[in-house]
């Protein structure tokens, strides 16, 4: 049922009157009136189009006279606050009851007001490790600062580039920025035809402090953030500023939060004329003009964790087979935060690749690897992907290659070439982890067996038949060998194994789970993982035992078969 | 190769099936026996409606006997309603038709009518032959009784020949085809096992039939997820589940045994019915010595000594031992290359 506007008003209006509430309301707000001991509050609230199926918004009236108050906003002109609704990033609601969603949000609202108001350490703690968030109230609104800055602990000076009509000043850190790889994109777009703008300088705080009020001047702020700096600190910027003489001075600055967290802040400097920079406590401020800007974090500390990335020691990962399965692998472990990578592979990218491939058209005729690196590099910005000296999997069997290499990730799709390596590279003392994946024709699963890089259980373990005899066909399979599981669509050598490109894709994130596992540490012996598919697109083909009775998809198995004359 | 490979040559060598070129003569003998055995009946006023074939072979779990003297079950089915009221009768005229075809002795036994053929003065192979009357609504009645049982012993006792043979192939209760071969596995192998440990009158007083009931409620298949088939596993699982599934100790001091396996269908007798004790004791006893021989050939590291305690314990000179040991572990079952359903 949906309501006219003013009909929900009124019932909202009246279900909060039946709570006790004072309530005023007009054609777009409701207003209603709190008291905390001896203070009084008014909280008004929004209805947008999209209420009851959104929350409703909530702003604090009067905002400037309760100053720093955690998880509400500042609108100096509105003299308003928006509320901060919690952390849940989504909500079920009874949309059939908008009055108690109302209600219910409301009494939230309120119990964020109430709790900013009745622990004033509690509330201050709150809004520093919020610094960032906060910050933003003061900033300037039409352009943010985007910085490749890591956090660190030394001063260290910086270059701000702008170019016109960008959304962004742009500070770099030159030392920081070669770690990013030279393809990236975004850095090239950014670069290219900017101008140096000013002075630039990153300074660390160890200090805990309030973000600006910002109804206060930013100036005030940075003064009294600079007289609580240490005196070493202090030296050193006065040091910098005797040296160094601009109209255009940018300050990048973090603060530390709790769990390693930093708060970042930006202000801009300008002066009419080339000024000693205003950074140590008694310099001369009174030509000085100070802009807050928000900053957007453009690191490798913010950035990577975001696709589950962990932060530990980077890790060289090589990936032999760059197929449609190697392919969206390495592409799925870049976005896991793995930064080195080696690609080997012979091929090349040919026009039946395309559809699944995870390569475009236009790397059409070029060696697979090398696209596949230089696609890769292009969108990610922590990386260092390689096209490998060795084109094949024997080829990595080198000591120098192993010797490099953390963890090795086979997709060639061929049984012959994986168990040569396997055979070989299990007996020797010192290894690298090994990953095989590979897919299965029709659509029928796809399998990723861990080899631990000491111990027992090896890809030879699953060549045996149901009676423990050697075999070449692997006893993972769900598919049997020896059937025209192959498509032939003109003739000899137009040959292809049927699968899908999600299928590839499936069979990728087996491996690419084991992967990260792997780096973490998480693995301490050899496992296998499959996944099954519900259907096929050939219901010809004879399965095996396994497949007939397999229920365990992405569920971790042993590998190790007690009469392998490989890794026994 | 692998112990398994070994079972599955023994299951080979040991498997007989009713067109086995071995049993030729007997399959021969015995079409023109029925022959015979029809015309008779209809002379004498109960013609046969129906011949079916019994016990192991329609179940496939007959074995090459030791003493090579093969036997065949046909079950011979009268009209209800044309049946003699002594059941003896019908089975007279069955004796009488084997006397015709020149067999020695032929004997009427409770059950059945047995015929011995020898060949060269030795035993060479016997026919059993039970006679059943049928009812309209497919009720079976066994003819029961020897030549000369009071009238109490002899009578048409409710039997249902096809529904045991339905409950022993059924299927249903095995999660793969894979398990259901092992079960009909585990029943040749049990029943060589009888053959080759339990010897003269004793050997006889485990009936066949008993075993593969056993078998069947006690069993415990081995094979894992990946189709890893482990026959011994499943003999030693199955055996230890039929040792605590139907013995009781029925005296402490001399430690002896009863034992009670009840047919699944009508007339759901005991199987072992007045031997329940002598067979029993005996059963537990060597069921007990066979899991203490499969414990030695477990805790055994080659494949052939696991074979020779196979060889010499358990199953005799048909269970198969690998002449040298590990040479072929290191070799591929399939010739030079298989095309493989693998990409990437």
């Amino acid at each position: 049922m949906i309501l006219e506007s003013r009909d929900l008003y009124a019932l909202i209006v009246d279900h909060l009157k039946k709570h006790g509430y004072e309530v005023t309301c007009d054609e777009n707000h409701i207003v209603t009136t709190h008291a905390f001991k001896d203070m009084v509050f008014e909280i008004e609230g929004k209805l947008d189009n999209s209420f009851p199926y959104e929350l409703p918004r909530f702003w604090l009236l009067e905002r400037c006279q309760f100053k720093h108050l955690a998880h509400v906003g500042w609108d100096n002109e509105t003299n308003k606050g928006i509320i901060c609704e919690g952390v849940s990033i989504n909500r079920h609601l009874d949309y059939s009851k908008p009055e108690i969603v109302y209600l219910k949000a409301l009494q939230s609202a309120e119990k964020t007001i109430v709790s900013g108001l009745s622990d004033k350490t509690k509330n201050e703690a709150e809004i520093i490790e919020e610094f960032t968030a906060h910050w933003r109230f003061s900033s300037h609104e039409e352009k943010s600062v985007l910085s490749f800055v890591e956090p660190q602990s030394m001063i260290v000076e910086l270059q701000s580039i702008s170019k016109n009509q960008s959304k962004w000043a742009t500070i770099l850190d030159q030392t920081l920025c070669k770690k990013i790889n030279q393809k990236y994109g975004f850095r090239k777009r950014i670069q290219e035809k900017s101008q140096i703008e000013g002075k630039a300088f990153y300074i660390p705080t160890k200090i805990r402090i309030l973000p600006p009020d910002p109804t206060a001047s930013i100036i005030d702020w940075w003064k009294s953030l600079l007289n609580k700096l240490p005196t070493e600190q202090t030296k050193e910027l006065q040091d910098i500023a005797r040296r160094n003489y601009a109209k255009k001075l940018w300050i990048l600055g973090s603060v530390v939060l709790q769990d390693k967290k930093h708060g970042w802040f930006c202000i801009n400097f300008s002066n009419p004329s080339k000024q000693k920079l205003p950074i140590y406590p008694s310099c001369d401020f009174s030509n000085w003009e100070a802009k807050a800007y928000n900053v957007e974090l453009h690191n490798k500390v913010h950035l990577k964790p975001r696709g589950g990335a962990t932060l530990s020691k980077p890790k060289t990962i090589a990936i032999v087979g760059c197929g449609s399965v190697g392919a969206e692998i390495a592409r799925q472990l870049v976005c896991s935060g793995v930064e080195n990578i080696e690609l080997v592979e012979y091929d090349k990218l040919e026009t039946e690749n395309i559809y699944r491939h995870y390569l475009s058209s236009e790397y059409i005729g070029v060696s697979k690897s090398e696209a596949l690196a230089h696609e890769l590099s292009y969108k990610y910005p922590y990386t260092n992907i390689v096209k490998s000296k060795c084109t094949k999997l024997k080829d990595c069997l080198n000591s120098s290659f192993l010797e490099r290499i953390d963890g090795v990730i086979v997709a060639t799709g061929s049984p012959t070439d994986e168990r040569y390596f396997n055979e070989i590279l299990v007996k020797m003392s010192a290894r690298p982890w090994v990953i095989y994946v590979w897919v299965e024709g029709h659509g029928f699963g796809g399998h990723a067996v861990y080899v631990h890089n000491s111990g027992k259980g090896c890809l030879n373990c699953l060549y045996r038949d149901s009676e423990g005899n050697k075999s070449l066909e692997s006893i993972q399979n769900f598919l049997k060998a020896e059937q025209n599981i192959a498509i032939d669509l003109s003739g000899c050598g137009s040959h292809f194994l049927p699968y899908s490109f999600a299928d590839a894709i499936q069979s990728a994130l087996l491996a690419t789970r084991l992967a990260t596992q792997a780096i973490t540490g998480e693995m301490c012996k050899s496992c296998r993982i499959s996944w099954k598919a519900s259907f096929s697109t050939n219901s010809t083909l004879e399965t095996t035992y396994r497949f007939k009775n397999f229920n365990s998809s992405l569920e971790p198995e042993d590998l190790l078969w007690e009469d392998c004359d490989v890794c026994q | 190769m692998s112990l398994q490979t070994q079972f599955n040559k023994f299951n080979e060598t040991i498997s007989l099936s009713w067109q086995d070129d071995r049993i030729k003569n007997i399959r021969e003998k015995n079409d023109s026996i029925l022959e015979d055995i029809k015309e008779k009946f209809k002379e004498e006023g109960y013609p046969v409606v129906d011949s079916f074939k019994q016990g192991s072979y329609i179940t496939n779990t007959t074995i090459e006997p030791l003493d090579k003297e093969y036997d065949i079950d046909v079950g011979i089915v009268i009209d209800y309603e044309k049946a003699p009221e002594n059941p003896i009768d019908t089975k007279k005229t069955l004796r009488d038709v084997l006397l015709a075809r020149n067999f020695k002795e032929p004997k009427i036994k409770k059950p059945c009518v047995t015929a011995q053929y020898f060949k060269a003065g030795e035993k060479s192979f016997h026919l059993d032959y039970p006679i059943y009357k049928r009812n309209k609504f497919n009720t079976y009645y066994l003819a029961v009784g020897k030549e000369h049982s009071s009238s109490d012993d002899r009578k048409w006792e409710e039997s249902d020949p096809k529904g045991l043979i339905e409950w022993l192939n059924d299927n249903n209760s095995f999660n793969s085809n894979e398990a259901y071969q092992q079960y009909k596995r585990l029943i040749r192998y049990m029943k060589r096992w009888r053959d080759y440990c339990i010897t003269g009158t004793e050997r006889k007083k485990i009936y066949s039939i008993g075993l593969a009931i056993m078998i069947k409620e006690s069993f415990t298949m081995s094979i894992s997820s990946d189709g890893d088939i482990n026959d011994i596993v499943a003999l030693q699982k199955t055996v230890n589940n039929m040792k605590s599934k139907y013995f009781d100790c029925i005296d402490y001091e001399n430690i002896k045994y009863n034992v009670e396996v009840r047919l699944p269908v009508e007339p759901k007798r005991d199987v072992f019915d007045k031997h329940g004790s002598t067979v029993g004791t005996l059963l537990y006893n060597k069921l007990d010595k066979l899991l203490s021989n499969i414990d030695a050939v477990n805790k055994e590291d080659t494949l052939i000594k696991k074979c020779e305690l196979l060889k010499k314990n358990c199953f005799g000179d048909d269970f198969p031992v690998p002449d040298i040991e590990d040479n072929d572990t290191k070799t591929f079952k399939e010739a030079g290359y298989i095309s493989s359903p693998q990409g990437a």
